[in-house]
This record gives structure tokens, sequence and C-alpha cells, in this order.
């Protein structure tokens, strides 16, 4: 049997020094390791020196929530450093150690035929995924865990060499949540399955529902345009009948927040090993058909559309409702005006960049209905029917890809292999159907040719 | 004949649902396909912190029927196998004798076309 020490390696910014907190581990010592499992992981901080470029700090928005896990290279039993870890506060805040190439966090045991090819057990014996959170606001703070805290955005990447980093955005609604960051630790199902470099990215619809017209708006909306909403929500709502509550100060701010962001053309800031790189605008976007609602929110006076989930909107101070129904008017949306929302989105999407649009499509069917016949509705079906609604809303998307070569997550067709139990309310999917959307989205972006999602070599 | 309807387990979580609307009056004869209520079914209990599941569904008549008593109104919250009405094939048969079986009913999902709190449609 043979010792491979878990070396950390190279991850070097120009003009920053990396520091990093106490080790916190995934793993129990004696625990058996795969090759590539995620055993660790540590905060992390770049800290300028004398020679860091002038102008804004790379990770301005994502400072406190930027961490890296350790994967071994090498499967064997783990025997962890004992002092990698002193808990507390000196496991939580990169403050004290910088880090350090050579630096050895532990052992793997194994036999040395065990060792995969190409592993020097004096080198790089640990593959990083980096991650990072950007806060809702900088005070949620939440450093219990791997990624956790509030954030309106949350995004891993990894890999070497001099490629660009592919990135993939998962944008949709909450089906999408496992589907994006998985099983704990989060993303380290696609850092499994993908070879890189690429990133991931998740924005989630905690507050703002991501339909296509409020994503086409997101696109396209100026500046002025931003700071005239801004102004106009704040005067509405301190100015207006009900006093605001701290509630419904804090659900508007996040709410204004996330509506005057644009996901699908951030630019991010990927320290990898070999230095810091940016990754470009989205090279994938993944959608959600479920976000469409039969009716979205308009403002009467400056036109910019809304759509929160009602029971969102449930959970929202007095003041808040107070003013939605005062300054919104609600816009019914036919299958065909949400086909010209994700029309336009395309089409506008196009003009800048080459992302390419994938789109979840919805579950067609539903357990819980027992009619024989369409006769007792009202005409026209797909405005009163949940289940024709779905059937012309995926038939809608088929004549989109064909239209604007969208792709589609065929989601209907997965929750029909897989059965009823695995998508009971057609939203809610189980772990084993979000592995099959992630193995889908992958076939669908290694089939448009996006790079940096190639599958990894066997272990 | 008298027949009862109840509400059924619609969804295998459900407990209760609330009566949205309710069709006919009682006294009216019921041909196939007639409406009867719409309910909405909230499993925010089961799942208070995640994003709960709302349905909204409606019943029809698969069967000629009179509605002879209704027991519920809109905004009910009623539990599964409370009774909704009572029927009967005959519109004059007395109301003395249990009901022989349930009232055939179909049901589907339905669409809610505005939220409550929204400043009305367009």
């Amino acid at each position: 049997m043979s010792l491979v020490p878990l070396r950390l390696g190279t991850l070097a910014v120009a003009g920053y020094d990396v520091v990093r907190s106490g080790v916190r581990w995934l793993r129990d010592e004696g625990h058996a390791c795969r090759v590539g499992e995620l055993v660790a992981y540590c905060n992390l901080r770049l800290a300028p020196t004398a020679s860091a470029p002038a102008g804004a700090a790379p990770f301005a928005e994502e400072a406190r929530d930027f961490q890296v896990g350790l994967a071994t290279r090498v499967g064997g039993r783990l025997h962890r450093a004992h002092d990698a870890s002193r808990g507390g506060f000196i496991d939580r805040l990169a403050e004290h150690t910088v880090w350090m190439p050579n630096h050895v966090i532990g052992h793997v045991q194994c036999r040395p035929s065990e060792r995969p090819a190409g592993v020097d057990p004096d080198g790089e014996t640990l593959e990083l995924m980096l991650v990072a959170g950007r806060r809702v606001t900088e005070i949620a703070e939440d450093r219990s865990g791997f990624l956790t805290g509030w954030h309106d955005r949350v995004r891993a990447w990894w890999g070497e060499g001099e490629a660009p980093v592919g990135t993939l955005l998962g944008y949709g609604i909450c089906e999408q949540l496992g589907v994006f960051r998985g099983e704990s630790p989060a993303f380290a199902d696609w850092f499994g399955a993908v070879a890189g470099p690429a990133q991931v990215v998740y924005v989630p619809d905690n507050v703002l529902v991501p339909c296509a017209a409020v994503v086409a708006d997101q696109c396209r909306r100026t500046a002025d345009e931003a700071e005239a909403i801004r102004a106009d929500v704040t005067h509405s709502i301190a100015t207006g009948p009900v006093v605001p509550t701290p509630a419904d100060w804090m659900f508007v701010s996040a709410l204004i927040s996330a509506l005057l962001r644009s996901p699908l053309t951030e630019r991010c800031d990927v320290p990898m090993r070999r230095g810091l790189a940016q990754a470009d605008v989205p090279d994938a976007v993944v959608l959600s058909l479920n976000a469409e609602p039969p009716g979205i929110l308009r403002h009467r006076r400056l036109g910019y559309r809304l759509q929160c989930h009602a029971y969102r909107m449930s959970d929202a101070g007095p003041a808040v409702r107070s003013w939605i129904e005062r300054d919104f008017e609600h816009v019914a949306r036919s299958v065909a005006d949400i086909g010209c929302d994700f029309r336009a989105l395309a089409d506008r999407v196009r003009e800048r960049t080459t992302t390419a649009l994938l789109v979840m499509n919805t579950r067609s069917t539903s357990g819980f209905e027992t009619f024989h016949s369409y006769a007792p509705f009202d005409r026209p079906l797909g405005n009163m029917l949940g289940s024709v609604r779905a059937k012309e809303l995926n038939l809608m998307l088929h004549d989109l890809a064909r239209e604007r070569n969208v792709s589609i997550v065929d989601n209907d067709a997965i929750a029909a292999e897989l059965g009823a139990t695995h998508l009971p309310d057609g939203v809610h999917n189980s772990a084993t159907m979000q592995a099959e959307l992630r193995r889908e989205i992958l076939h669908i972006l290694r089939g448009r040719g996006i790079a940096g999602f190639a599958a990894r070599p066997s272990r | 004949m008298l027949l009862a309807l109840t509400l059924p387990r619609i969804n295998e979580h459900m407990l209760s649902a609330v009566v949205a609307a309710v069709h006919p009056s009682a006294g009216a004869e019921l041909a196939v396909g007639a409406k009867l209520v719409d309910l909405t079914v909230d499993l925010t209990a089961i799942a208070a912190q995640d994003c709960p599941p709302v349905s909204h569904f409606r019943m029809v008549v698969r069967e000629r029927a009179c509605l002879r008593e209704l027991a519920v109104a809109p905004v009910n919250e009623i539990a599964v196998g409370t009774r909704i009405a009572l029927f009967s094939t005959d519109p004059h048969e007395l109301l003395d004798a249990e009901p022989v079986r349930e009232l055939r009913v179909a049901i589907a999902g339905i669409l809610m076309q505005a939220p409550a709190w929204s400043g009305g449609g367009r």
C-alpha cells in the first residue's frame, strides 16, 4: 500500500495573494474515496498586493462567498492531516493562511496499481472546483457550509488548460434547482461529469419568476430605464397608503434587485490554476416553460413586466401587495403571446451573442384527472384546462425549435419514461429525474458543440 | 335513486379543499357535462418552506341528475370525504333514504385566471 499526499497545487492570480481558511472536511477519516470525489473545501479571498492592478478587484460582488472544493485524483482510503482543520472561525474566514501549492491536507491510501494513469503523486493530486455566490444583500451571511447563504446567483467552475471557459446558465424555476445545484455538495454532479474548463451558473427564482417576457426585458433594459424603475418603486411604496413594514422593504429590494439584473448578459471572473480569466456571457442558457403563467403583471406607467410566484406574493408585506394592486395591471397571456415573447427573446439574444437557448418543456398530462370528454369545459380549452395548455405550450416550443434553433430539454418525455412518482406535481422532480435531465442537457450541449462540456475520461 | 357527492381524494397528499365556486343551484336538473364545483387544493401545510403546489380542479357530472341539496358554499374549506351535495334521479323523490352510491363525476385540472391580489384583468 502507498500513501498519496493530497497536495493543493497552484492557484495564482497576478497581483493578489490567494488566502484560504482552514480545511473543512466533507468526508470522514477512513472514508473510501472514489477518483474525483470532493473530500474537503476552504473559503478563499484574494488579498491585493502592491502590484495589484488598478480598478475594481475581481469578485467584488462575491468576495465573501468564494470557496474551493478539493477533489482527490486518486481513489482509496482517506487519511486527514490532523492540523488541516482547526474548526470555528479559523475554518470559516480566509484570513490567516496563504495558499501554498505544496501544502498537503492529508493522504489517500491505495495500492500503487490503483493510481490512475497520469497522476503524479509528487504534483497536484487535488483537483479544484471553485465556487462563488453573490449575496442578495451583503448582510445575509451564512458561512455554515459549502455555498450556503441567500444568493441571487451561484456558480462553479473548474478545468485546466488554455481553452476558453464554457458557461452554462440555469435560469428557470425551482424545477432546475436540483438539476443545477444537485445533491450535496453543490454542483458536484456537473463537476464529476464534465471535463472543463467549464462553468455552471444557477440563478434561483426565489423572488422573480424568469418568464420569457421578463428575461427579454432584462436583456434590453437601459441604465436610464433601470434608474427610473428604482426611483418609481421607492417613491410609490414610501408614499403609498400602506406604511411599509421591514418585510415589505426586504421583499421589494430583493425583487427589484433581481429584476434589474440580466443574468443572460453577465460576464464572470473565473480564477483558474493558471490565473485569472473572464468567462464571456453564457454559451447556453436553460429556461423553463413552467415559468410561463397564464397572466403577467405589467406596470401601468413604465410598462415593464414582472412575475412572482403567488405564494411568494402572499408572504410579502401589505405595502408590497398594495403597490402591486395600484401600479400594475394583470395581463392575460395566451400560448401565442408566450410564443411571441420567446421569439422576441431569441431574436434579442442573437443580436448580441451566440448563446444557445434551451427550454425545459412541461409535463403535458395530469395523473389527477378523470374526465372522458372535453365537452363540459369552456372554449378555448387551453385557457381552461391545465393539461391542454401544457400540450399547447409544448407544441409551441416545437415551432420555436424549428424557427429559432431553440433546443428542447424534454422534461415531459423523461417524466413519462421514469413514471409519475418522479414528477408527481409536474414541477418538483426526484433526484433520479434531475440526474436524467442533467444528462439530457449535456447531450444537447455536446451536440451543439458548446466548448468545455466534453465528458471526463472514464476514471 | 339518491346519489351523494363527497369530496374525493384528488391528490394523494390532500386533506381538504377550498370551494372556489358552486355552479348550479339546489333544484337544478343537470345534464351530462354540467359544471358542479370548482375546488382549490393547497398543499402548503405539507411543505411550508418550499414552493407549495396549489392546484385548481373542476368537477362536472357524468350522468343526469337533479341537485336536491347543497352542503357547501364558496370559500368553505371541506375535508376529504365531506358531503358536497345530494342528488336524485327523480326530481320528486323523497330524501328520507340513504344514497345508494356516489354520483359519477369527472375531474379536471383548471387554470386560475388572475391572482386575488391583482388589480384586475384585461
